[in-house]
Formats: C-alpha cells, sequence, structure tokens
C-alpha cells in the first residue's frame, strides 16, 4: 500500500490528542499491534502514549490483510511505515501553510509544529483533530533513517498488558451484551458426517431453550443463558444419530490409529532423503550383536491458542460479528450477507463498541420487547454468544 | 480463584459451592494503578504474550506464595502444572514467581 491508499483507513488523528492506528491484523501474543503502533509513533514523531490501535475491524482497515505467516512486520509494519510517514509529511505542509513558513523551518515535538521565533505553534490535534486526511498514500513522505530511531527498536510495554494482568474484559469470551443469548454448535463426529435422526423436542422443552438449529448436518441450540445451551447441546448429542464414512479415532487410540494410515519412509543418507524404497538392511554376517529401537514421538496438533468464542449481532440487513479470527476479510466474505462487519480482537480488545451503543439507544439491541421464545431459527435483533469449550476445541 | 486460601479452577465450581467461603478473584488482587506484588512481577518480566492463561497463573501464584512465600522451582511447576501456556512463556512465569517472591519476602 505504498501508494494510492486511502490513508483515512490507516490513520486517524483524534481531538482527544491522541492517533488511531486502524489494521487488519490482529494480536494473537506475538506483540504485533504494539509493534505497528511504535512504527507508527516514530514516523509521527510521537510518544508511544499518545497512541490507539483499533484492529481487526472490517470497517476501518484495508482489505486483504490477514495474520500468518510471521510477516506481518515485513509486510504490514512497512506499509504503516509508509503511511505514517505521508501523513507527516500532510501534517508538517499544513501547519507551515498555517504558520506562514516553509516545512523545513518547523520544529516537531510529540505533535506540537512551531516556527521560528515570533511565528508560533500549531499541533496536529489543531491541524487535523478528528478530521479526514481526505488524501492518497503518494509514497512521499521520507521515512526516518534508521540511525534517527528513538521509539522502534526500544522495549516498550506491550498495549493492554496491565488489562491482561488485571482481569480486565479483553477476551471475546468476557463480551456480554444486554441481551445476549447464547449459542452451542453440535459437533458431528467425524469429517462429512451426515446428520440421519435428531429428535429435537425433548430440547426444545428443556428450561431457557429458544431454538434448535438445524440446516441439514448443521446442529446447534440456542439457550437464555450459558450453561442451559451447554446442557441442550449435550441433550442433543445424544439424541442425536450421524453417519460417517471417516470416524475419527478416539483419543486413547490415536497413536495406533496413525500407526494404521499408510506412511512414508524414506532412507536418510548424511542428512538427504534418498528418493526410492527403503532397502532392506543387511546384517553382516559377523556381526556380534545386533540392536534395534522403534522411536515415536506424540501427536502435535496445529491448534488454536486457547477455547475461541464468537458473538453475532443480527439487524435485519447487517449483522456484526466478533470472532477469534486471523482472518476478518475472509470470514466477511464467507458470511455473504449484504453488510457485515467482522472484528478479529483475536484474544484480545474488544475494541470499538461504540456503534453497539448508538444501535442500543436506539432500541434495537434489547429483546426485552420481544417473546422469551421464539419457535423459529435463530434469533434475529439480539446478540449472541457461541463458545467453544475446552473439549470441543480439538474437533473439526 | 482462590477459595478459603485454596487456588482452584472457577470453570470447575457453581456458585452454590462457594456459599459461605472467602473468594479471590483476578479482578480482586490489584488494580492497574494499584497492581499486586505478583501482577507487577508478570508485568516487569513480560510474562505473557496472548494472555489467556494469564489470570489462571496469577492467581496460582498468589496461593502458592501466600503458603510458602519463598517456594522452590519445582514447587511452582507443580503448583501451576495445570495451566497450559500455549504461546511458551513459562520460563518468564517462572522468573516472575521469583521475583515475586524475594519482592514479598522483603
Amino acid at each position: 500500500m505504498n501508494r494510492g491508499t486511502d490513508l483515512d483507513l490507516v490513520l486517524r488523528i483524534e481531538e482527544e490528542e491522541t492517533i488511531t492506528l486502524f489494521t487488519a491484523k490482529v494480536e494473537i501474543g506475538q506483540g504485533i499491534l504494539t509493534a505497528l503502533a511504535q512504527i507508527a509513533a516514530e514516523e509521527l514523531g510521537v510518544s508511544m502514549e499518545r497512541m490507539r490501535v483499533v484492529s481487526g475491524d472490517t470497517a476501518h482497515a484495508l482489505h486483504g490483510s490477514h495474520t500468518v505467516g510471521s510477516n506481518s512486520i515485513q509486510t504490514e509494519g512497512n506499509a504503516v511505515r509508509r503511511a505514517a510517514s505521508d501523513a507527516r509529511r500532510i501534517l508538517m505542509d499544513l501547519a507551515a501553510e498555517r504558520l506562514s513558513v516553509t516545512a523545513e523551518e518547523l520544529l516537531q515535538e510529540d505533535g506540537n509544529l512551531s516556527g521560528p521565533k515570533g511565528k508560533g505553534s500549531v499541533s496536529y490535534w489543531d491541524l487535523l483533530g478528528g478530521k479526514s486526511f481526505n488524501r492518497l498514500t503518494t509514497g512521499e513522505g521520507n521515512p526516518r533513517p534508521v540511525g534517527e530511531y528513538q521509539i522502534v527498536g526500544k522495549p516498550v510495554n506491550i498495549l493492554n498488558l496491565l488489562d491482561k494482568l488485571t482481569g480486565q474484559a479483553t477476551f471475546i469470551q468476557d463480551l456480554e451484551l444486554p441481551g445476549m443469548v447464547h449459542g452451542r454448535v453440535v459437533r458431528p463426529p467425524g469429517y462429512s458426517a451426515k446428520l440421519d435422526v435428531i429428535e429435537t423436542e425433548a430440547v426444545e422443552n428443556l428450561t431457557g431453550v429458544i431454538a434448535v438449529v438445524r440446516n441439514g448436518s448443521f446442529l446447534g441450540v440456542v439457550a437464555e443463558r450459558e450453561e442451559q445451551a451447554v446442557a441442550a447441546a449435550e441433550a442433543l448429542r445424544e439424541s442425536s444419530e450421524w453417519s460417517s464414512k471417516h470416524p475419527l479415532p478416539c483419543l486413547e487410540d490415536l497413536y495406533q490409529d496413525l500407526l494404521g494410515k499408510k506412511d512414508e519412509a524414506f532412507l536418510v543418507v548424511d542428512g538427504t532423503p534418498q528418493e526410492g524404497p527403503v532397502p532392506e538392511i543387511d546384517i553382516p554376517g559377523e556381526a556380534d550383536q545386533t540392536l534395534g529401537a522403534t522411536y515415536s514421538r506424540p501427536y502435535l496438533m496445529h491448534a488454536a491458542l486457547g477455547p475461541s468464542a464468537a458473538v453475532a449481532m443480527v439487524d435485519l440487513d447487517r449483522l456484526d460479528v466478533w470472532a477469534h479470527s486471523q482472518d476478518v476479510f475472509s470470514l466477511r466474505g464467507a458470511q455473504g450477507r449484504g453488510y457485515l462487519r467482522c472484528s478479529g480482537h483475536h484474544k484480545f480488545g474488544l475494541g470499538d463498541l461504540s456503534h453497539l451503543d448508538d444501535r442500543r439507544s436506539a432500541g434495537s439491541g434489547g429483546r426485552a420487547d420481544r417473546p422469551a421464545r421464539r419457535t423459529e431459527p435463530g434469533v434475529r435483533r439480539s446478540p449472541a454468544r457461541s463458545d467453544s469449550g475446552g473439549d470441543r476445541e480439538c474437533c473439526f | 480463584m482462590i477459595v478459603d486460601g485454596e487456588a482452584v479452577p472457577c470453570c470447575r465450581l457453581s456458585v452454590g459451592e462457594v456459599e459461605g467461603k472467602q473468594v479471590v478473584t483476578i479482578e480482586g488482587l490489584g488494580t492497574v494503578e494499584k497492581l499486586h506484588p505478583v501482577q507487577r512481577a508478570f508485568a516487569d518480566e513480560q510474562a505473557t504474550q496472548c494472555g489467556f492463561c494469564t489470570g489462571g497463573m496469577i492467581v496460582a501464584a498468589k496461593a502458592l506464595l501466600d503458603q510458602n512465600p519463598e517456594p522452590a522451582d519445582d514447587d511452582i511447576r507443580r503448583e501451576l502444572a495445570v495451566h497450559l501456556c500455549r504461546c511458551g512463556t513459562c520460563s518468564r512465569v517462572l522468573k516472575a514467581i521469583r521475583r515475586a517472591s524475594k519482592e514479598i519476602v522483603k
């Protein structure tokens, strides 16, 4: 995004004398948001205390950026560096015009730009606080030379570190919206398993159950309270019958099951795998002793860092989703709705909830004016949270 | 959380089971402005990444230090064994608890 990018999708100068950085990258413990804030602060010449980061929000980020492959600094870092140096150039030009001086005469300190003696000063916030840049990036701003770095490369506290250490609400599991209902998905027993039989009536009559949702072989339940959803999902699982051509092995037999799979064996000579079948080992006739050994290592899973959760809020033509996603734009694409805003916030901040407050005050978020039990699948206009418990996270 | 001095995972308890007992949760230990020594030590050692296990780690460490202010590394490992950190901060957590221990004993 070196040139031609809408700068307002990357940076915003706030009235509160802070700077907001928008990025599709999400925090998964690697510290990317802190690092990107450092890069932006460096180029803009402001202290880290002034930086805010909005992460993984499809309404406020450049399309196409996902958090994979350990390359966020390389790609997004460079993009932020370019955009922030462009922004600084623009702010310097605006200040020069305002103070009737040249940009070269300006001294910049933590967002405050002062001209030569008698020419006065003006700040980033005076110039653009709460306003848009209305500019595309040009790539003309000169990023600071590495030798002059004040913030990048120096240790700083991870953003939101203290919130995590004091149990503040930082995860999607902590999100409790007024009138929120709870969902649980009943996982099938194996890949491409087909749901053959399901008796839903008894489950529908359990306390708190709002709806049993069945769509082909997708099975789930919505209830008023979380523990009711957990109990209902368990009851549904017990009353469901599935057929599966590829049942998953149970955990106790996992290793035996893996041994039964088609294996790949090759001879390694001096560290290089050889092509072709592994030759039989020729035991020399003069050998006194023959040693044999079998080596194994446990099954390794490419697993999520922890149990996941998602919150969804439907309002007729609009769906807001908060999920532990590393690729919010793909998530939005998969939903295929008219308007969908997805937020990653992978085990991190819940970001900007202000638009929810707006909608609550407009009377569309609560559930008090609707009957407690609905017959149709799904619940319109109510926020819903679905958690994947630790016992389910190793399912597919 | 800590129930009558013992660290227990809250996901295994219903509210009725803690009736009449003294309960301390991560929220009750300290605030951003006034951190508990264990929280301070976790910050100083940056002993967290994604932070999902951190609350449990800190509460378990607090309960351990209440009972044994100078635990050996093996004691720390044993008491915190149920708290899995998939990010791999375990060695930093050990350092943080050693640091908190020094701070508390001082």
